[in-house]
């Protein structure tokens, strides 16, 4: 799981199934160690309501749909799980290194 | 999997509902012949074997096996920490021992 700032929102009205109510957001991956921007800004889901500029943890690959299964989202009604290949599980209060390399 | 270092933790009131109470650990791979640290550090879950700061342990990397090791299958995490190292030996020599 990696780190990231979340540097923006995306909005997409025509979209694949299960996606939509869902809250995309653009985010820049940091380093654990430096909080350096480390590669490419992606977009990823959000599970736990994070705003611009927050610093987040998130999850790729297969385990962020594990992230919206048996999702309701807003209303009442059974979901799919979303097409996701990002989630965002968490707004990062504070680390500490003990370590340093 | 892979052995790593673990260098510090981190906090976060808010996460996914599955998360709550997980011990959050940043880890980083080691290179097995010296024991120096290589590549990117990672967030790891604890798998609950009581891995602290500057322990070197055993991180799983898939999903899979690591929502097993939690004992939870809804569990949205790949990397956990399975085990802390007691040895390690390359080529019979002893380059790690607690």
């Amino acid at each position: 799981m990696k780190q990231a700032k979340v540097i923006g929102r995306v909005f997409c009205s025509r979209q694949c199934c299960g996606m939509d109510r869902k809250t995309t957001l653009l985010i820049q991956p940091l380093d654990w160690e430096t909080d350096k921007p480390s590669g490419d800004p992606l977009v990823a889901a959000d599970t736990v309501g994070a705003g611009a500029g927050e610093t987040v943890f998130f999850v790729a690959a297969r385990e962020a749909i594990a992230a919206f299964e048996d999702w309701d989202g807003e209303t009442s009604s059974r979901t799919e799980p979303p097409p996701v290949d990002a989630a965002i599980l968490g707004i990062i209060d504070g680390k500490k290194l003990y370590v340093h390399s | 999997m892979f052995i790593a270092k673990v260098i510090g933790n981190v906090w976060a009131d808010r996460k996914h509902r599955e998360l709550a109470g997980a011990k959050l650990l940043l880890v980083k791979a080691m290179e097995p012949g010296g024991g120096g640290l290589v590549g990117e550090s990672t967030l790891a879950l604890d798998g609950g074997f009581g891995a602290g700061p500057g322990d070197a342990v055993l991180v799983v990397d898939e999903g899979g096996s690591a929502r097993k090791i939690l004992g939870n299958p809804k569990c949205p995490v790949r990397t956990v920490v399975c085990g802390v190292l007691d040895k390690v030996q390359v080529h019979g020599k002893t380059v790690l021992s607690r």
